[in-house]
């Protein structure tokens, strides 16, 4: 296609006309007829081109064809592992207390703790019961325990006086004079006759 | 070859004659093919043959993992996490191929689940980044390995510093793009996907994404007219 004259004429492209050609694909007639405005598009999108074959070989160095095998390989696992879903299992300490309930409820653990249960009823109620019997059989116990202050404190007084007689007489034996009847008469026996008819007299 | 002839090459070159380049690496570029895969997948596993559900479902894999890996890296730009998400895409796919409708590309539908990942991912990635503020090692490892392998051994030693701060650039450029932008930029331009299919996988107007990939690459245009003047 030869250029015509007219066209050649016009302004020359600006940077976004030329972006704007390459994003849209169009057809421009000035691009085609004038070699200025070409050369720079062809610039623009060579440079685009660089650009990507740049990105696709820096991609290619990071992603090389063993990685991407591994890639592949970890992705069919996890597609398998979809498959076939892991069985999820309790929480060990839950299920063991779940486990523990579940003995501790077996029905002969319930019998025998329905049966300790009702024991201890039965003997809590045979004791009151018994209990009451013996308090009505023994009544006048009861009025012994009501006079029980009483006697008690009669029995205080006793030996408050028996205590004040004890006092009393050691006192009357410090004091008093000193003679042991017990005594008296082996100290006769045994005191000669000159000797008993003298008196000592310490003063 | 006439100037309009060689317009028209450089204009469509980014379309059919690029997917034909692209489609030359294993496994890339190949929708209906895959479309027609994943209805057979979808009538196995309807019909309970799982096992044979999950080997067609592996050719699949092996076609779209290359270019869903570059996909995730370049948005994500974190090999591990790239990786984690295209696994994740194709787990999510294979689980929901019920839903999968006929007569929509497979491609499209499976680049749509492989993006919504990576944006969560991203989402979380930004809600840790306000707490932690450490660089990812494996981030630091692959750009080692990616200044490693583009060193080749005829390139003086001048043009391989003006490469690698040109790549620097455009990969910061690229980078503080809005996110609008940023996505159909790599989706157009590093996943050689058209504006209808961009438009059909992020849900926009297939005018809202040419608008978007028009001030993408405008901002682009001061590191992309770098290297022109460079070459």
């Amino acid at each position: 296609m030869r250029p015509s004259d007219d066209t050649l004429d016009l302004a020359h492209l600006t940077d976004d006309q030329l972006v704007e050609i390459h994003v849209l694909l169009s057809d421009d007639q000035h691009l085609r007829a004038c070699p200025a405005c070409e050369r720079r598009y062809q610039a623009l999108v060579g440079a685009l081109e660089q650009v990507r074959d740049e990105a696709i070989s820096q991609a290619d160095v990071v992603f090389t064809a063993e990685r991407l095998h591994d890639q592949r390989e970890r992705i069919l696992r996890r597609l398998e592992r979809h498959e076939h879903p892991a069985e999820v299992l309790l929480f060990p300490s839950r299920s063991g207390q779940e486990q523990a309930t579940r003995h501790l409820l077996s029905p002969v653990r319930r019998w025998v703790a329905g049966a300790a249960v009702a024991g201890l009823v039965a003997g809590l109620f045979l004791g009151f019961a018994v209990d009451r019997r013996v308090g009505s059989l023994a009544g006048p116990t009861s009025r012994t325990v009501s006079l029980g202050t009483t006697a008690q404190r009669s029995t205080t007084d006793v030996s408050i006086s028996r205590d004040e007689e004890m006092l009393s007489e050691i006192e009357d034996a410090l004091t008093g004079p000193r003679k042991v009847l017990e005594l008296s008469v082996i100290d006769m026996m045994t005191t000669p006759a000159e000797l008993q008819d003298a008196s000592f007299d310490p003063r | 070859m006439s100037r309009g002839d060689q317009v028209s090459v450089g204009a469509v070159s980014r379309s059919p004659a690029t997917r034909e380049h692209v489609a030359g690496t294993p496994g890339v570029r190949a929708p209906e093919a895959e479309t027609a895969l994943a209805a057979r997948v979808q009538d196995l596993a309807a019909s309970g043959d799982q096992a044979g559900a999950r080997d067609l479902f592996s050719q699949i894999v092996a076609r779209q993992q290359r270019r869903a890996s570059r996909i995730a890296w370049h948005y994500l730009r974190d090999a591990a996490e790239a990786d984690e998400a295209v696994q994740d895409a194709f787990v999510k796919a294979y689980t929901h191929i019920a839903s999968f409708q006929r007569h929509l590309s497979f491609e499209v539908w499976f680049t749509r689940i492989l993006i919504n990942g990576c944006l969560d991912r991203q989402k979380a990635r930004a809600r840790r980044s306000r707490w932690l503020l450490a660089v990812s090692e494996t981030a630091v490892r692959d750009q080692d390995a990616i200044e490693r392998a583009s060193r080749p051994s005829d390139r003086s030693p001048e043009d391989a510093l003006i490469a690698r701060e040109w790549r620097g650039r455009v990969a910061s450029a690229v980078k503080k793009l809005p996110g609008r932008q940023r996505l159909v930029f790599l989706l157009c331009h590093y996943a050689d996907h058209s504006t209808r299919e961009v438009a059909e996988m992020t849900g926009l107007n297939e005018s809202t994404v040419r608008v978007h990939l028009f001030r993408a690459i405008r901002k682009l245009r001061t590191a992309l007219e770098e290297r022109s003047h460079a070459t």
